[in-house]
């Protein structure tokens, strides 16, 4: 014991800083042991759109910018896969963002999707990471192949699970121009590698510039 | 009196509305059933969907209802029908029709993330973590019993 305290009594600096450090990685591994999610979403606010409101002409999104949550990032087409699922934007290129082309242009009248990866095993947070921390009220541009704009404003952001994905909200028939904006959220299932739930943000048009 | 009757019969041919239809769920994903209705003009024997778009037979037959011109029918969207919006034709006997809009969706949610920023709980981390604690503790004990 005399490795722990000089002879006088008083402790030795060497063992008792050995103490914190056990102390202090102790805490720290049980605070990484405890599992982390992507951004939780607020519960979902009503709808707010104004009905009747979309643009003339079709003409597919090339950008979506959403400064709220620092994103500025090119479109491509996305279509089904032969699970009949639709199928995002490959995951090397998670900073793109993908528009599901069986539906309306952003703008037209209908519910135009978006979808865009939440993460990747490889490099961590995608483009739509932060989707869940959009706010009713939040602003969402799209930039249109013809040279057009329109700009949305976030109604609602829920959480679902994958059983039970709003089919219709999301893809169904819509008297005015709105936007659903899809990505991963909830818990990671490690088994089936995937996560259990999606994130949908609802929102509607509020303007448009000509192209 | 003659002027009363030559007004009615004016309303009577009259081009109405037309038949008014609906399909129900307005959404719905390959395999799934929907129920398409329709309000044809009273007296109205039959009524059909065409279901070519659908890649369902040309004249799908619908069902009368209680009430005389009111006919409904339900049918599963076939799997090999290819997502995207549909408008649904459906003809009154009288030659009349209105169109439906049905969306065949995707299936399921979206797999948009590869899991990077999601960790499950890790037990055996957990557990070095307060097996850590519990030495330190110990070794505080025994230098306050040194010191004491």
């Amino acid at each position: 014991m005399t490795l722990l305290v000089r002879p006088d009594g008083r402790w030795r600096a060497l063992p008792a800083l050995l103490i914190i450090a056990l102390v202090v990685a102790g805490v720290t591994m049980i605070g990484r042991s405890l599992g982390t999610a992507p951004p939780l979403v607020p519960a979902g606010s009503g709808f707010s759109g104004i009905t009747g409101n979309f643009m003339a002409g079709a003409s597919a999104p090339v950008r979506v910018v959403i400064s709220a949550i620092g994103v500025d990032a090119p479109v491509e087409r996305v279509d089904v896969g032969d699970d009949g699922m639709l199928q995002p934007p490959s995951l090397s290129e998670a900073a793109r963002v993908g528009w599901y082309r069986r539906g309306p242009t952003p703008g037209e009248r209908g519910n135009a999707v978006l979808v865009g990866h939440v993460d990747t095993a490889a490099t961590g947070p995608a483009v739509f990471y932060e989707l869940g921390r959009l706010k009713p009220g939040d602003g969402v541009t799209v930039a249109r192949q013809d040279g057009s704009a329109a700009t949305f404003r976030v109604d609602s952001v829920q959480l679902f699970d994958k059983t039970s994905f709003p089919a219709g909200q999301v893809y169904g028939p819509a008297g005015d121009a709105r936007l659903q904006l899809v990505t991963c959220g909830g818990t990671f299932d490690r088994e089936r590698e995937g996560y259990l739930g999606n994130t949908v943000v609802t929102a509607s048009l509020v303007s448009s510039t000509p192209g | 009196m003659q002027t009363l009757l030559a007004a009615l019969g004016a309303v009577a041919l009259a081009p109405s509305a037309g038949p008014s239809a609906a399909v129900s769920p307005d959404t719905v994903t390959p395999g799934g059933p929907v129920t398409f209705s329709v309000v044809c003009a009273e007296g109205v024997r039959e009524a059909d969907v065409a279901g070519t778009t659908l890649g369902l037979p040309e004249r799908i037959p619908m069902e009368p209802g209680k009430t005389s011109g009111v006919f409904s029918v339900t049918v599963n969207i076939p799997t090999s029908t290819q997502e995207g919006t549909f408008n649904v034709s459906i003809d009154c006997g009288d030659g009349t029709s209105a169109v439906v809009q049905l969306v065949v969706a995707p299936t399921g949610g979206v797999p948009t993330g590869g899991g990077a920023m999601s960790r499950p709980p890790n037990h055996a981390l957990m557990a070095a973590g307060g097996g850590l604690l519990v030495i330190g503790a110990a070794g505080a004990l025994m230098l306050r019993r040194r010191t004491a």
